[in-house]
């Protein structure tokens, strides 16, 4: 239903309806930024990308074809402008320890040791997703955190079901020893 | 089996996807090899700390004004709709476009130009003699009237020009060949001359 919804509405905005492009932007934009925030964890960064993901949609949209669906194409430009946007800062620590720990003290909580041990927690399994490499990540950001499909992540990153399991298998495994040998 | 078939297997035990007869031979796995239940434990540890992992949070009201924002940002870089050519190419469009445009139309300009005699005829009639030519242009200007055409644009400056353009003139050229009293007024030679040339270029 979303499928021929997009497509007229894609054909809309190729014809000259700007709105179009509006409902399609209302449509994906959470689906998008939490694509690009599981990449990269910092929501300024998250946001800029996100808002670069809509750019570079609405400047190529007449160039799609239709071929695949809709939120494969932006799932596709989300992907790889996070992993340009990963490459280019070299991003390493985002989200440090200290950094997190730093934000905890300020909260006043009334369980601030509980509270650091989440930080931690997370901060630390947000370092090992950071520090998968590139194919790894994108598998394991779609199929965990999105909750796509093998055959959906395979027709964004154009590859083969079978490669994406053992993709994806290797990023939990990675994660998880990390995580124990951290802890 | 292959250890990736089985770790892909081990990804679904973990997640609970396996149905009782695949879930049966991955139990049957775990049971006699150690690498597949060490690599089980990591998978579960692994899961087990990620759903724990803390909630990312969005700033309030960050959806309701992410579009306003990218409109904003869209008018701002004036951002367009981007052609399906790459830059260069649109580049070296324009000018081509212009270039192919004013091509056809000297390529129509040649193919459609009708075919003008007047040239051809005004040297003609240069070479009739003044007198005889007096004659014809107060005749072609007297056909003139006959046929429409205004007599009063006749006159001794331009008749060269116009006796030239009357008889090149489709009409005109019936009447000159059917009118041998007009005609009788040139000499035989200029006669059989001009008919020469009008023939032609009819």
């Amino acid at each position: 239903m979303n499928q021929v919804d997009d497509l007229k509405l894609i054909q809309n905005f190729k014809a000259g309806d700007e709105q179009a492009f509006n409902q399609l932007v209302i449509r994906y934009q959470e689906k998008v930024y939490w694509v690009v925030r599981r990449m990269i964890p910092d929501h300024d960064d998250a946001d800029d990308i996100t808002q670069n993901v809509f750019i570079k949609a609405y400047q190529s949209l007449h160039a799609f074809k239709g071929d695949s669906g809709f939120y494969t194409w932006i799932y596709r430009i989300a992907i790889n402008l996070s992993l340009n946007e990963i490459r280019r800062k070299k991003i390493r620590k985002i989200f440090s320890i200290d950094d997190e720990s730093a934000v905890q003290l300020q909260s006043g909580d009334d369980h601030p040791l509980e509270q650091i041990e989440q930080k931690e927690r997370t901060a630390l399994i947000r370092k090992a997703i950071d520090r998968l490499p590139e194919k790894q990540k994108k598998v394991f950001v779609l199929r965990y955190f999105e909750e796509l499909s093998y055959e959906e992540i395979a027709a964004i990153l154009k590859t083969s079901v079978g490669g994406l399991k053992a993709n994806y298998f290797h990023a939990v495994k990675k994660i998880g020893e990390m995580i124990k040998n951290e802890a | 089996m292959k250890r990736d078939e089985v770790i892909e297997l081990l990804v679904d035990y973990a997640e609970g996807h396996l149905r009782s007869e695949k879930k049966k031979f991955v139990e049957t796995i775990l049971e006699h090899s150690s690498q597949a239940r060490e690599d089980l434990e990591i998978i579960k540890k692994a899961y087990l700390e990620l759903s724990r992992i803390e909630v990312l949070e969005v700033p309030s009201h960050y959806f309701t004004n992410l579009l306003p924002k990218l409109r904003q940002n869209i008018i701002e870089k004036n951002i367009g709709k981007r052609n399906i050519f790459p830059a260069w190419v649109e580049t070296l469009l324009k000018p081509l476009a212009a270039f192919m445009i004013i091509a056809s139309m000297i390529g129509l300009y040649d193919i459609l130009e009708p075919h003008d005699p007047t040239n051809e005829m005004y040297s003609l009639v240069s070479e009739i003699n003044q007198n005889s030519l007096s004659d014809l242009t107060r005749d072609l200007s007297f056909y003139g009237n006959e046929t429409g055409l205004n007599s009063s644009i006749v006159n001794e400056s331009q008749s060269e020009m116009l006796a030239s353009e009357i008889i090149t003139s489709n009409r005109m050229y019936d009447n000159i060949v059917n009118d041998r009293q007009l005609l009788s007024q040139l000499d035989d030679a200029q006669i059989e001359y001009i008919l020469e040339q009008l023939h032609s270029v009819q």
